[in-house]
């Protein structure tokens, strides 16, 4: 079966700084995998390349077994209609109401009509949030709120493929359960293939079916869930038990 | 080690310039490319009416008072002058006539273009710097929308085709401040001073008006965007942008406006 994403040897530079520097990494069709890693390695980077919206230096990526690294015009928006990205922030469009957010992939800023507000309506009832919020602007919002907001806009139109970047980061227990609970009923109902980056290892151990981490460029770790608490390597050991000492430099003076 | 250091100043400062001349030939580049790709996007489809609309509302009609209120005090200044100058020649009587030609040539489009940069170029490039700062722009293509489309476009053609409608405004506002002042003190015949305006006043030059001010409007909008659209790092950077939007966009019009000027009136 072909991977539905394969990153070889991808590699990113800013300047002098390089960021990515050789990722490896495979997801298969309908499955959940979960980067983690520090903060400022990549991980978002990462995303955005395999999104088109940054170039890679080196490397290729392919998505269902097409080259994907080089695309341009109307062959890259094709690649890209098979994502919903949550983007960090959110991206919320701030001079739009929330429900015209909400639709925004299947309207492309066209007019709208009454029927796709119900459906926005509907979706922002899948994050937890009521019909109240639809005619609202994303700058009324709370960060929790605007988070889950772009959340139903990322999945809106049903895609194949959905980054969740850091989707429960900046919410209470119970609302991050919320959207746990429902990226795992898109992974295991829909088929959805997920990419999720997240610091939350309750929300983790609850999506993923593999976790990744991302350290110094490069893949350093890759295992199915249950082993990432007996994982035998350093870097993951330190990073999912939140130890300020360990092979990572935190720059606060390691022993 | 002195001699080196003699030798190597020249060198480094060759070196500076050059460095100079070549950042300023890429970004010369990089907004040429920026225009092309603006340009040739415009025609396509999808069309957004509703953005349009939106833009021509915020650029023109929003903009009416504070190009309105330039003119009028222009115009008046201008006839006042023209009179104190023309007396010490006997020449009074050329106010109606000078203010037309001067308000309509130059002042009308030049004052509305410089008005209109300030209002709407910053604007412009503060709203597509902070989407491009808070990842709206890389949303926005995401959800497989043609920035140039959605966001530049409309902005571009509301501004071309606006402008020259706000210095239609500009040139009878400024030409009755004119009118205002010479009737009120300076001892004009209403009646007069309006026939003369109108003898005096040319299609060439209501012509040229209105090609400036096209030209203003696309040079207003395309450095709000073009500053925008390239900001980076965070809030200071689309501060910076702003700034630049605003200052390259006032050159802009001063310097296509003398070269509108010299073609058309020069010969
Ligand atoms: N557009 C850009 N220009 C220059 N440098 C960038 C750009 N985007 C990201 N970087 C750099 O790349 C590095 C990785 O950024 P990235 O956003 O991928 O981090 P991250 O792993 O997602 O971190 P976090 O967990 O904090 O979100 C950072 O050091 C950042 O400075
Ligand atoms: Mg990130």
């Amino acid at each position: 079966m072909t991977a539905k994403i394969e990153l070889a040897r991808v590699s990113k530079r800013f300047g002098r700084k390089t960021v990515l520097d050789g990722v490896d990494l495979k997801v298969e069709p309908g499955e959940s995998v979960v980067i983690i890693g520090g903060s400022g390695t990549g991980k978002s980077v990462t995303l955005k390349c395999i999104l088109g919206l940054m170039q890679a230096d080196a490397g290729t990526i392919r998505v269902d077994g097409q080259d994907v690294t080089h695309l341009k015009g109307r062959a890259l928006a094709a690649h890209r209609a098979k994502f919903g990205m949550l983007f960090q922030g959110g991206a919320l469009f701030d001079s739009l109401p929330v429900w015209r957010n909400v639709v925004f992939a299947l309207t492309q800023g066209r007019w709208a009509t009454g029927s796709l507000r119900g459906l926005a309506i509907d979706l922002l009832a899948r994050v937890g949030l009521g019909p109240e919020v639809a005619d609202l602007r994303p700058a009324e919002l709370s960060g929790g709120m605007q988070k889950r907001v772009a959340l139903a806009r990322a999945i809106a139109a049903k895609p194949e493929i959905i980054f969740f970047d850091e989707p429960t980061t900046g919410l209470d227990p119970i609302r991050a359960d919320v959207i746990n609970d429902l990226i795992v009923e898109l992974v295991r109902d829909l088929g959805v293939t997920a990419l999720t980056i997240t610091h939350d290892m309750a929300s983790a151990r609850k999506i993923a079916d593999r976790v990744a981490m991302l350290h110094a460029g490069r893949i350093v770790w890759d295992g199915p869930r249950d082993l990432i608490y007996d994982s035998g390597n350093a870097y993951v050991d330190q990073f999912v038990n939140g130890r300020a000492h360990g092979p990572i430099d935190t720059g606060v003076g390691n022993g | 080690m002195t001699l080196d250091r003699l030798l190597s100043a020249p060198v480094a400062f060759l070196i500076a310039i050059g460095s100079f001349v070549v950042a300023g030939l890429a970004a010369v580049g990089r907004l040429a490319k920026f225009m092309g790709t603006a340009l040739g996007r415009l025609a396509r489809p999808p069309y957004y009416p509703a953005r349009l609309f939106e833009q021509m509302l915020v650029i023109g009609y929003f903009s009416l008072p504070v190009v309105g209120l330039t003119a009028l005090f222009t115009g008046a200044a201008l006839a006042q002058q023209i009179f104190v100058g023309g007396s010490r020649f006997n020449a009074e009587s050329t106010v109606p006539a000078v203010t037309v030609i001067a308000i309509v040539r130059e002042l009308g489009p030049v004052l509305a273009g410089l008005m209109v940069a300030g209002r709407v170029s910053s604007a412009m490039a503060a709203e597509l710097g902070t989407m491009r700062v808070t990842e709206q722009i890389d949303a926005l293509t995401t959800l497989r929308t043609d920035p140039f489309q959605y966001l530049i476009g409309p902005r571009l053609i509301a501004a071309t085709v606006t402008l020259p409608f706000l210095v239609l405004v500009a040139n009878v506002i400024g030409v009755l401040g004119g009118y205002a002042i010479a009737t009120a003190r300076l001892g004009f015949n209403g009646a007069n001073y309006l026939a003369i305006t109108r003898r005096y006043l040319e299609w060439d030059d209501v012509a040229s008006s209105l090609v400036k001010a096209a030209v203003f409007g696309f040079v207003v909008a395309l450095m709000g965007c073009y500053h925008g659209f390239h900001s980076s790092g965070g809030a200071a950077g689309v501060g910076k942008a702003t700034t630049n939007a605003v200052v390259s966009a006032f050159i802009l019009i001063l310097l296509s406006n003398l070269i509108i000027t010299v073609i058309v009136f020069g010969s």
